[in-house]
């Protein structure tokens, strides 16, 4: 399979509002995809239908096809459950649940039903040293998550996610409330996880797409205007409009 | 436009003012807990308590009086907490924001504050005579139940609303479903909230006067069935003060009520401390 | 309207480079002129100032690195940054050719003085100057035509080379024309230089690469 998610001629409505334009793209297997443009363009309203957290929203109208693995997600057939085990999402404010740190990263787990003692704690260790976290908090899982720095509570996040073993992971912009330490943790794990998982992120800062991702998407007021290469989008952009967001001319 | 008074001046003018508000609530407390257990502490032994009264309460104990408390408060409670909580939950988190909901809230909002006297008769009226099950633990268990209900429904709804969605989000973006999502995060985090809005019913259903006057019966002994007549401890003050049969034991009896009211309201905010502190980390 | 501290800087810069250029140009002059008038003290002169001159390029250099590594530019203003290193290189290199050029001046006149000097090589000289204010004034302005114009001169440059060779440079008894082919063959020099910052720049101003490998070749086969 080239492509693991296969968007055409997707068109997003809340109500009368139309948020995103026939967009079509395709994102590559374990490479990191980012997603830059001005804040309100639609990048999170994206991505939030690659897991159709969208659903929630009464308002929502959607017409064009989303493929993963080239299933179409909306079919009535599908299990949306199912569909979010596969496709996990990191968010942008971190947010562990008020539980302890090892009952964060089993949640996954036992609402899908596991519930073997020795599975979970297994799953538990493995995740969290996935997302470098282990050595800070193995003395310390039964404590509340809340208790744990930004950084620590996003890579917790991250363990959480991770730990029901999904293909693709999204994340909106993980890095944003984060200090610039935690962020480059954070972005070394995001280019560790790639070989592992194919991941797309939405990003405001532009420096942050070219240190991490193989492909970017420039959306642009609900559409997107180029995609491709990151090297190539930001050495030789195609599209004026995207010469002019990226050297800073507008957004 | 010139200034009467210098900011800093006013600063302290008005610190003084909160403080001695605070003073002074905290000094009208005291002065009414220490006015009921001066008068009534001497009158408290263990013979009182554990006893039943003898000659319509000029002597003996209010044993019975304390189980009958606890009895009806219990049959209150059993009644009110799961309604007021699942009602709190299908409000907060399934039903919309149609004129049938609001319906629901407003009339929930207004029944909290209608008089218990009202109730009182309410419960006469329907539990007593149209149910048929006269005067007894039930009857005014269920009054009680009905005056706790509303407070026990708004404060939770108000709790669980008050949850952050972060929460809610990260879960179903795991794979919960919306039930998984309520009753593994949302409501973990919600229950210091729900727990205050159940002390508060709590605390409406155990003082009640008014409304376990024409429910509850006036029987001096030990309730054993809900169906029981029985007397809990307000009621009982009430007679003892009102019909004259003894002052210091009315004495007595508030100063028991109020010793348990106070040390219900002590441990359960301790374990709410406790468990909020588990919780957040802190 | 609102100017980034980017835009201020890359002004700057580019303000730094023209000088740069302006007087480069300048020196190409003299120097020739320093050989056709047979003026040993201005030859003398310009190998002096070289360093002084080139110090500037130095400058520039430094400009660009704290640009591209504490601003982090993209796209036009990136490769911009890069054309202006590119640039103050070749600019470096046509002054100590102009060095050079000073050089065989001296040198002609201890053997030899009064000879004829091919007015090829002021032809040559000026073609030069043009290509490199072109060149410049292209990476300044982001004017592709300018840049067009200067590629474009540099067959006529290499015409003027090999005419002067054809006519002058067969006849191996005379020194005076031993001198003149070095000093048109600096300025041919100055001619690939100019040629080499161009691409670059081109690169800068349209994002896509077109050496002018058929200008070369063009050149090269005839």
């Amino acid at each position: 399979m080239p492509y693991r998610i296969k968007v055409q001629d997707l068109n997003v409505y809340f109500g009368e509002s139309h948020i995103l334009k026939d967009i079509n793209i395709n994102i590559n297997n374990n490479m990191v995809t980012a997603l830059i443009g001005p804040s309100g363009c639609g990048k999170s309203t994206f991505i939030r239908t690659l897991n159709r957290m969208n659903d929630s929203i009464s308002t929502f109208k959607k017409d064009g096809s989303v493929l993963l693995d080239g299933e179409d997600i909306y079919e009535s057939n599908v299990d949306v459950v199912d569909l979010r085990k596969k496709v996990g999402m990191v968010f942008q404010k971190p947010n562990p649940f008020p539980k302890s740190i090892f009952d964060n990263v089993a949640y996954g787990l036992k609402i899908h039903g596991e519930s073997d003692k020795d599975v979970l704690a297994n799953k538990v260790e493995e995740s969290l040293r996935a997302a470098a976290l282990w050595d800070e908090v193995k003395d310390k899982l039964e404590m509340s998550a809340l208790g744990l720095s930004g950084g620590q509570q996003q890579r917790l996040c991250i363990a959480r996610t991770i730990a029901v073993e999904p293909e693709v992971i999204l994340m909106d912009e993980p890095c944003s409330a984060l200090d610039p330490i935690s962020t480059t943790k954070i972005e070394d794990l995001i280019h560790k996880l790639k070989d592992d998982y194919t991941i797309i992120i939405v990003t405001h800062n532009m420096q942050q797409a070219t240190r991490v991702s193989k492909y970017t998407a420039f959306f642009l007021n609900g559409e997107i205007v180029e995609s491709g290469l990151t090297d190539k989008l930001f050495i030789e952009p195609e599209d004026k409009r995207t010469e002019d967001y990226i050297t800073g001319r507008f957004g | 436009m010139n200034r009467i008074i210098s900011p800093k001046i006013s600063q302290k003018i008005m610190k003084s003012i909160f403080w001695g508000s605070g003073i002074l609530t905290i000094l009208l407390l005291v002065m009414i807990i220490g006015y009921v257990l001066i008068n009534g502490l001497p009158v408290i032994n263990f013979e009182f308590l554990f006893s039943d009264p003898i000659d319509s309460g000029r002597a003996g104990g209010i044993f019975p009086m304390i189980v009958s408390t606890i009895y009806v408060t219990f049959v209150a409670l059993i009644v009110a907490i799961p309604l007021g909580v699942g009602g709190a939950v299908y409000l907060a988190e399934y039903a919309g924001e149609s004129n049938l909901v609001k319906a629901i809230r407003f009339g929930s909002e207004t029944l909290a504050s209608i008089p218990s006297i009202v109730f009182g008769l309410f419960g006469y009226a329907f539990f007593v005579i149209y149910l048929g099950l006269g005067f007894c633990v039930l009857s005014g268990g269920l009054t009680l139940a009905l005056m706790a209900l509303p407070t026990i429904l708004r404060t939770a709804e108000v709790s669980i609303e008050a949850v952050p969605r972060s929460y809610t989000e990260g879960s179903l973006a795991l794979g919960a479903n919306k039930w998984q999502t309520i009753y593994e995060v949302v409501l973990p985090a919600a229950i210091p909230g729900i727990i205050t809005g159940i002390i508060l019913g709590m605390a409406r259903a155990i003082e009640e006067t008014a409304a376990i006057l024409y429910t509850v019966g006036a029987a001096l002994t030990v309730p054993v069935s809900i169906f029981d007549p029985a007397r809990p401890l307000p009621l009982h003050l009430y007679t003892l003060a009102t019909e004259g049969i003894s002052m210091p034991n009315a004495y007595g009896t508030a100063a028991v009520l109020v010793i348990l009211i106070l040390v219900i309201t002590i441990v359960t905010n301790a374990l709410v401390d406790r468990y909020t502190k588990k919780m957040m980390g802190r | 309207m609102y100017v980034t501290i980017l835009e201020n800087q890359l002004e700057k810069i580019k303000d730094d480079l023209l000088d740069y250029s302006n007087e480069t140009s300048e020196r190409i002059t003299k120097s020739v002129e320093g050989f056709i008038n047979e003026d040993v003290y201005r030859s003398k002169g310009i190998i002096e100032e070289t360093n002084k001159i080139n110090k500037k390029s130095e400058e520039i250099e430094y400009g660009c690195l704290k640009i591209l590594g504490l601003q982090q530019p993209v796209a036009k203003d990136l490769r911009l940054g890069a054309a202006i290193l590119r640039t103050s290189t070749e600019l470096e290199r046509i002054n100590l050719l102009a060095a050079y050029v000073a050089r065989y001046s001296i040198d002609s006149l201890k053997k030899n003085s009064n000879f004829f000097k091919p007015i090829h090589i002021t032809l040559m000289s000026h073609t030069v100057q043009n290509m490199l204010k072109d060149g410049v004034g292209s990476l300044i302005s982001e004017d592709i035509q300018l840049l067009k114009r200067s590629t474009k001169n540099f067959v006529s440059l290499q015409d003027f080379y090999n005419q002067m060779f054809m006519e002058y440079g067969e006849d191996k008894t005379s020194n005076s024309s031993m001198h003149s082919i070095l000093v048109a063959r600096s300025l041919l020099s100055m001619g690939h230089h100019i040629m080499g910052m161009d691409d670059r720049i081109a690169y800068s101003i349209i994002g896509k690469r077109i050496m002018h490998h058929k200008v070369f070749y063009n050149v090269l086969m005839r």
